[in-house]
C-alpha cells in the first residue's frame, strides 16, 4: 500500500447548551509524506480563533505521538524523541478544552519503484531498443529503465538512481537512456511503491493523484501500493534531433472535501531520451547489433542537437560532424582503411568494425571506406536511410580537403602520388545525393586549381560530385552501391 | 595444444629459416604467438578468416585463404583497397608485396598481411616468418570471438 489517504475535516467538541461554542475552523492537508514532500500544515480560521495556537499528534489510540507542533513549523513527521514515526492516520488537535479543534491526516510513504518507457506501436509514439555494443545486448522494451534496487535502511529514503553516464554496458544501480523518434510522444509507466523502511504505505479515502507538467495520466490509475500509472507526453519529444535529459518531475497531491489540493510528494524520475529521425534503417535486422548503439547515438545526438529532423540535414550535420570534430586525419601515406574489411574481396560487402572504431583501437588515421562505415553506421543508426558507394578507378583528382588536413591538394599522398585507386562515398537510395565524410570539396567555379573555396560533401548531387573530384582527362563512375554490415 | 604449437613454432619466431615452400599451405600464425611479434588483442571479422591486431604505430590485416591461388587473389584484392596506387615491393619471406616503409601487403603462399606502422616491412617480415604449417587438426579456442568459434589460428571452424 503505497500512498495513504485521509479526509480532510475538522471537529469541534460538545458545547451543551450554556454557550456557543467558540468560531474556529481548523484546516489541515488531508495527507502528507514528510519524506518527500513538505511539512504538514494547518490553519486555524474564525473570529475566535488563535493562528498561532500549538497543537498535539496523537496517534491512532489516542496517544500523544508528539507533544507540541507550532503551525509556522508544521509537523515533520518525527515523535518527540526526534525519530520518524511509521504511516498511518494521526490526528492533529490544536487548542485546549471547548476550542480543541482536531484533523485527521494520513501520514504517507510516495513514491515509485520502476519506470517504463513504451509505445502504442507506432500510433503517437515509437520506441526504438537500444544496444549495449560491449554487452552485445539490445533494451527489453518490457524491462523498466529504472527500478529501485533495493531500500536503504540507513537513510530510510530512496529515490530513483541518475541516468549512467557509461556508454558501453548499461552502469550497475543506474537508470537506462531510452530511445523515440523525435516526433513521438513517449509513453511512461510508473509502478507505485513505499520508497522508505519507515513504514508500510496506508490507503485512506483521500483520493491521492499523480500529475507530471505536460504529459496526461492515461485510464483509470487508482493511487495504492504497486498500481501503475501510466502517462503520455502531450507534445512530441521534441521538434528537432538531439538529447532530453531533464528530469520527470511527478508530484503527487491530495484532494480535500472542499477540493483544495495540497502538495504530499515530489518524486523525480530520471529521463534521457535520445531523439531520433526515425527507427533504424539498416537493411540487415537479423541481429541485435542493427539497432542504434549507445555509444554511437550518445554523442552523435549531442553533436546534432538541434537538426532539423529530415533525412538530408541529418546526413548533413554528421559530415559536418566527423569531418571537422571527429579527431579523425585521413591516411596521406596510402590511403588505407584501419576499421573496415571487404568481406571475401566483394565491394558490396564492407564490413565496419565500428566497436573497435569507438575505442579507437587501430588509431586516428582512416581512409574513405572507414569514413563512409562510419556515416553509414550512424545515419542509419539515427533513422537516415543511407548506403555507401564506390566510386571507380584510378583517376586523378581536382583539388580537395582531406579530412584533418589543412590545405588543398590535388595529390593527397604528395610525393607518393597523385589520384586515388577508388573512392567511397555516401548516398542515399537513389543516388541521387553524396554525403562524404572523407574531404571536402572545391567548391569554386574551377576545382582544377588553386586558390580552393571548402565546400563541405553535404547532399551533393551525384553528378556534380564528381564533377568536382575527378579531374579530366581521366573519368570515375558510381560502380557499387550497399549498406554492408558492421561489428 | 597452443603451447605445443607455440614449441613447434619456436624457431619461426626467432628468424630460423622457414622451410615451407610457395604451394604450401600455412594455418597462420598462433593467437598465442602474437604477443612475441608486438602485436596486441586481435579483432576477428565476421565472415572471415581475417583478423586485424594492433601493431606499433598501426596495425596489421591478416587474411587467410584455403590455398595459394586464393591467397593471390586476395592479394590483389587487397593492394585494391588502399586508396594510393602502391608500387611493388620486396618482403623477407614473401611471395610477393606491394607498399613501402609504413605500409606494405605482403602474400607468402595462401596468407596475406597488411602491416601499417612503423618498420612495417620488418613487422611483415616476422609475421610471415610465424606462420606455422597447417597441422591438420586445428587448436580449438571458441573464446577467441563471442560470435564465431574459431581454432587457435583465428580461423573459423566449419
Amino acid at each position: 500500500m503505497l500512498l495513504t489517504l485521509a479526509l480532510a475535516c475538522t471537529s469541534a467538541p460538545g458545547t451543551g447548551d450554556s454557550a456557543p461554542a467558540p468560531d474556529i475552523t481548523l484546516t489541515a492537508a488531508p495527507a502528507f509524506d514528510p519524506l518527500a514532500g513538505p511539512a504538514l500544515t494547518w490553519t486555524l480560521s474564525g473570529e475566535d480563533a488563535k493562528a498561532d495556537a500549538p497543537g498535539e499528534i496523537r496517534g491512532e489510540d489516542g496517544e500523544v505521538v508528539r507533544s507540541k507542533v507550532l503551525p509556522a513549523l508544521g509537523w515533520d513527521g518525527k515523535d518527540d524523541d526526534g525519530k520518524y514515526v511509521g504511516t498511518g492516520t494521526y490526528t492533529l488537535a490544536v487548542g485546549a478544552e471547548e476550542r480543541e479543534r482536531t484533523a485527521p491526516v494520513a501520514l504517507v510513504r510516495a513514491g515509485v519503484l520502476a519506470a517504463y518507457a513504451e509505445d502504442d506501436d507506432g500510433v503517437t509514439a515509437t520506441r526504438v531498443p537500444l544496444y549495449w555494443h560491449q554487452k552485445r545486448h539490445t533494451q527489453d522494451l518490457d524491462d523498466p529503465f529504472v527500478t529501485v534496487e533495493a531500500i536503504d535502511d540507513a537513510s530510510g529514503v530512496v529515490v530513483l538512481p541518475a541516468v549512467g553516464e557509461g556508454l558501453n554496458v548499461p552502469a550497475t544501480d543506474a537508470a537506462e537512456p531510452v530511445a523515440y523518434p523525435y516526433d513521438s510522444r513517449p509513453i511512461v509507466s510508473l509502478t507505485l511503491g513505499a520508497t522508505s523502511t519507515l513504514g508500510a504505505a496506508h490507503l485512506g479515502d483521500v483520493p491521492l493523484h499523480l500529475s507530471i507538467p505536460g504529459w496526461t495520466v492515461l485510464g483509470d490509475t487508482p493511487l495504492a501500493d504497486g498500481a501503475v500509472v501510466t502517462l503520455q507526453k502531450d507534445e512530441p519529444l521534441g521538434t528537432t534531433l538531439g538529447v532530453s535529459e531533464e528530469p520527470l518531475v511527478a508530484t503527487v497531491s491530495a484532494t480535500d472535501d472542499a477540493g483544495t489540493a495540497w502538495p504530499v510528494a515530489t518524486i523525480e524520475v530520471p529521463w534521457r531520451a535520445y531523439r531520433l529521425l526515425g527507427p533504424p534503417t539498416f537493411e540487415q535486422t537479423d541481429d541485435e547489433r542493427y539497432n542504434p548503439w549507445v555509444a554511437a547515438v550518445d554523442p552523435a545526438l549531442r553533436a546534432l542537437e538541434g537538426t532539423t529532423p529530415t533525412h538530408d540535414a541529418t546526413l548533413d550535420a554528421l559530415v559536418r560532424w566527423v569531418f571537422e570534430d571527429g579527431g579523425l586525419s585521413y591516411d596521406t601515406v596510402s590511403g588505407a582503411s584501419a576499421y573496415t574489411v571487404y568481406v571475401q574481396g566483394d565491394w558490396a560487402r564492407a564490413n565496419f568494425q565500428m566497436t573497435s572504431f569507438l575505442s579507437r583501437k587501430f588509431g586516428l588515421t582512416v581512409n574513405c571506406t572507414d569514413c563512409a562505415g562510419i556515416m553509414v553506421s550512424y545515419g542509419n543508426m539515427l533513422g537516415a536511410e543511407v548506403d555507401y558507394a564506390i566510386i571507380g578507378w584510378n583517376f586523378n583528382l581536382d583539388y580537395i580537403l582531406a579530412i584533418g588536413g589543412t590545405e588543398f591538394d590535388h595529390c593527397p599522398f604528395g610525393d607518393y602520388g597523385c589520384g586515388f585507386s577508388y573512392h567511397a562515398v555516401t548516398t542515399d537510395i537513389d543516388n541521387a545525393l553524396i554525403w562524404d565524410a572523407t574531404l571536402a570539396l572545391d567548391g569554386d567555379e574551377d576545382p582544377t586549381s588553386l586558390p580552393s573555396t571548402e565546400r563541405l560533401v553535404q547532399s551533393v548531387p551525384s553528378d556534380e560530385y564528381l564533377e568536382r573530384l575527378v579531374l579530366p582527362p581521366t573519368t570515375a563512375s558510381y560502380v557499387y552501391q550497399a549498406q554492408g554490415t558492421l561489428q | 595444444m597452443i603451447s605445443l604449437f607455440t614449441l613447434l613454432l619456436a624457431p619461426a619466431l626467432a628468424g630460423a629459416p622457414v622451410a615451407a615452400t610457395k604451394t604450401q599451405t600455412f594455418a597462420g600464425v598462433p593467437v598465442s604467438a602474437l604477443p612475441a611479434l608486438s602485436l596486441g588483442e586481435p579483432e576477428f571479422i565476421d565472415g572471415t578468416d581475417t583478423w586485424r591486431a594492433p601493431a606499433p604505430g598501426g596495425w596489421v590485416l591478416h587474411a587467410w585463404s584455403a590455398d595459394a591461388a586464393e591467397g593471390a587473389r586476395s592479394f590483389r584484392f587487397t593492394a585494391s583497397t588502399v586508396q594510393r596506387m602502391l608500387p611493388t615491393t620486396t618482403v623477407r619471406g614473401a611471395d610477393e608485396a606491394v607498399g613501402g616503409d609504413e605500409l606494405v601487403i605482403a602474400r607468402r603462399g595462401n596468407v596475406v598481411v597488411q602491416v601499417k606502422g612503423d618498420h612495417a616491412r620488418d613487422t611483415a617480415a616476422a609475421i610471415l616468418a610465424a606462420e606455422a604449417t597447417d597441422p591438420g587438426v586445428s587448436p580449438v579456442v571458441p573464446e577467441l570471438d563471442p560470435v564465431t568459434p574459431r581454432d587457435g589460428f583465428g580461423r573459423r571452424l566449419k
